[in-house]
């Protein structure tokens, strides 16, 4: 009891002196805004300079911005459920490590050609726990797609956590795709189908880097 | 006339059937609300290779030798064909104002926009609006009771099944000969199909298990329906809070 009191202790005096410092450090500079605009930017450069930059081109682009702009740690908790914690400390790397790697190249496969598309911001809306919600839309030609993005504060930056498109989540999306996998063939299947999705969308390359 | 009458009765069975089990709470308690994923399953399979070898190459073929602009009018005019299950919906949902924009914008369509193939009413101000049976279920507080996999119709649930008896009932198609309705069922199919071949390959390029992502998509789809585009923002971020306990060793968890 006066264990968890003094732990209590301990860490509200923690959350004391290091809260002033976190907030007057980098979260403040970028605004989940500011992330969600980056992102956008940089996918619209991707599309309309898509020839010229190429498969790898267009990979090395996207990968910097998209690392910083997504909470893979958080992402790859969820999507694995109570499956996470089941796994070792080098399970979960390599996990998160082909996971992110698949991102970037389904971004850098999916943002491959330019038609005038453009992405409006709507609105922003206060969630739990100091969480974000950025409403957005990607409008190409008579089509408007909303895409709504959760973001969270992280100990340097905004970062996103889920997006929304079109009403369907893609966390949980993800989730119920890996978790089904998890629970029918394990971790070294869905490592090994998480690959083979990353061999499929760059045709290429012939090997994963 | 007696097949229409033999038609519309096995339409409220199936109505009944589907009421039936959406009420059943052993059905809606069901964790992933799948309790019929060993019947689902298999259909789900005999869909696949149905689209693969027969739909998916049909509308392929569709698309490329029918520019977009004739695709678009094909969809209009089969979008129109549903409006008056849309306006029924909107009546049983309380949605009056909706209902009556939505009649304005079935007419409008239906001369001024030549049968439906135009949609002059969108021009006009009035938006297209997506209601149907399960939706309006949804809206009254039924929960979404077990996904189905139906055969040929694909992903449904014992909510949202029952659409499929008040649709066609309410569709006028329903009521033309069978020489005339047949054939123009099929390319609302061939051009349904043509219309998702963006979403399919969307899925064969993330889904590892096509089965559970195409539940789970179906499920947020239906949602995001149900609240006319605009779900509680709070719903995304369920999952976030329910892993954290177990997951997380940080101290802020001691202090909650």
């Amino acid at each position: 009891m006066t264990i968890v009191i003094r732990s209590r202790l301990i860490y509200i005096l923690f959350l004391l002196l290091t809260s002033p410092l976190v907030h007057a450090g980098s979260v403040s500079e970028s605004t989940p805004r500011d992330v969600i605009d980056r992102l956008h930017k940089t996918l619209i450069e991707s599309m309309q300079q898509a020839d010229e930059l190429g498969y790898e081109g267009r990979y090395n682009l996207l990968q910097p911005v998209i690392k910083e702009s997504f909470d893979f740690t958080t992402i790859a908790r969820v999507v694995l459920g109570s499956y996470w914690m089941k796994l070792d400390e080098q399970q979960q790397t390599q996990f998160l490590d082909v996971f992110s790697t698949l991102s970037i190249a389904n971004y850098t496969d999916r943002f491959d050609s330019y038609a005038d598309e453009k992405f409006e911001h709507l609105g922003d809306e206060a969630m739990k726990k100091g969480r974000v919600l950025i409403k957005t839309q990607l409008v190409t030609g008579e089509r408007v797609i909303p895409f709504n993005y959760v973001l969270q504060p992280g100990h340097d930056r905004w970062r996103i956590i889920n997006i929304i498109a079109d009403g369907i989540s893609d966390l949980s999306l993800k989730r119920s795709d890996y978790m089904t996998i998890m629970k029918n063939e394990g971790f070294n299947e869905l490592v090994r189908k998480l690959q083979e999705k990353i061999r499929l969308s760059e045709p290429s390359k012939n090997d994963a880097s | 006339m007696k097949t229409k009458t033999t038609n519309l009765t096995s339409i409220c069975q199936l109505l009944l059937l589907g009421l039936l089990l959406s009420c059943n709470p052993a059905v809606t308690a069901q964790e992933e609300n799948d309790p019929l994923e060993g019947f689902n399953r298999p259909i789900y399979k005999f869909n696949d290779g149905l689209d693969k070898y027969l739909m998916k190459p049909l509308a392929e073929g569709y698309v490329a030798v029918t520019p977009e602009p004739v695709r678009n009018r094909v969809t209009n005019f089969f979008d129109n064909l549903t409006y008056i299950n849309v306006i029924f919906n909107d009546i049983l949902q309380g949605k009056f104002h909706q209902a009556i924009d939505d009649t304005a914008r079935l007419f409008i369509n239906s001369t001024v926009g030549l049968g439906g193939l135009f949609d002059p009413a969108t021009t006009a101000g009035l938006k297209k609006n997506d209601e149907d049976l399960g939706q309006t279920f949804g809206v009254w507080g039924m929960g979404e009771g077990a996904y189905l996999t139906l055969p040929l119709f694909g992903p449904s649930s014992t909510r949202d099944a029952p659409d499929l008896a008040t649709s066609t009932a309410l569709n006028p198609l329903t009521y033309f000969a069978f020489a005339i309705s047949a054939p123009v069922s099929a390319v609302n199919l061939v051009n349904k199909r043509a219309n998702l071949l963006d979403a399919t390959r969307f899925r064969d390029e993330a889904a590892l298990d096509p089965y559970a992502f195409t539940r789970e998509a179906y499920r947020q789809h239906r949602i995001s329906l149900i609240y006319d585009g605009n779900p509680p923002a709070e719903d995304f971020d369920d999952f976030f809070d329910e892993d954290e306990p177990a997951n997380s060793s940080e101290p802020a968890l001691i202090i909650e």
